[in-house]
């Protein structure tokens, strides 16, 4: 799998950002890696509709180790719902690179980090703890916009 | 003052601003006005954030055709054209259309965003039953 783009949004696919990240990157598939989502057809199938120009496929972590291994899905923007998924999936059998931090939207215990960013205490030491790994973790909304460095 | 004004009846353009900020916590470039029991307040509120404002584009997003807060929007457009102002002016408000051009508020011209928002709004609109028919 060549991976162009590792990427927190918690929208996953939606408009002009992600026409916008795919411009950039030239991906053709989307893999979203969601342990819930990957057990509903029904989300995966409405995950579909949202970008018909894309291959758009739904995988748990598992499945996304196994892909990152061997698949071949052509330029590939990976997605994560959250700093939650983001970590399960990349603290061990993914080689370090960069997570992009994207739009997340406010919950019960998340508060106000960017302009488009909102994360709890919990969400923090996940993000923290991928970079002690060796990731580089960035705060962008979009390709143009200027990168921040993620700090605890 | 805003480039983008959201303009409605009673309390959901200030709605629209709480709810788009559970996405969005920046909305600077985003100025709304709901229209109350007071029409003379609401003219003047409308009006000062146009014709007073020093930003010369403006993208007034209205939640009817043909309701007031629009009629008073489209009443304004002359004398903001003389004013050298340019105004957008697209009804049918939706959260889909809002969300997808605030990050550019900043950086698009008005035409820009209208596209934008045009075709947000539009593809906001799903018949999910129909679209998973078709998807097989």
């Amino acid at each position: 799998m060549e991976t162009v783009l590792y990427r927190i949004d918690e929208r996953l696919i939606h408009g002009q950002i992600m026409t916008a990240w795919q411009g950039r990157t030239g991906a053709e598939t989307v893999v979203i890696v969601d342990d819930t989502a990957a057990q509903d057809e029904f989300m995966i199938q409405i995950y579909r509709l949202a970008a018909p120009q894309l291959r758009v496929e739904v995988v748990d972590t598992a499945k996304f180790h196994e892909m990152a291994e061997d698949a071949d899905t052509g330029r590939t923007i990976v997605l994560f719902k959250g700093p939650a998924e983001a970590l399960k999936a990349l603290e061990e059998k993914i080689t370090p690179d960069e997570l992009i931090v994207g739009n997340v939207a406010t919950a019960p215990g998340r508060k106000k980090y960017t302009k488009y960013a909102y994360l709890s205490e919990e969400e923090k030491g996940m993000l923290e703890k991928l970079q002690n790994l060796g990731w580089k973790v960035n705060m962008q909304l979009l390709p143009d916009d200027a990168k921040s460095r993620f700090e605890r | 003052m805003g480039k983008v004004i959201v303009v409605t009846h009673g309390g959901l353009a200030e709605s629209f601003y709480e709810t788009a900020g559970m996405f969005i916590a920046e909305r600077s470039g985003l100025a709304v006005l709901g229209l109350g029991v007071d029409l003379e307040e609401f003219k003047n509120e409308l009006r000062s954030e146009v014709i007073g404002s020093e930003e010369t584009e403006f993208l007034i997003l209205a939640d009817l055709f043909g309701g007031t807060p629009f009629n008073l929007a489209a009443a304004l457009c002359r004398e903001a054209r003389m004013a050298g102002k340019q105004i957008e002016i697209l009804t049918g408000l939706n959260l889909p259309m809002l969300l997808e051009i605030l990050p550019f508020a900043e950086n698009l011209s008005c035409s820009e965003l209208k596209e934008m928002a045009l075709r947000a709004g539009r593809e906001g609109i799903h018949d999910l039953m129909e679209e998973l028919r078709n998807s097989g």
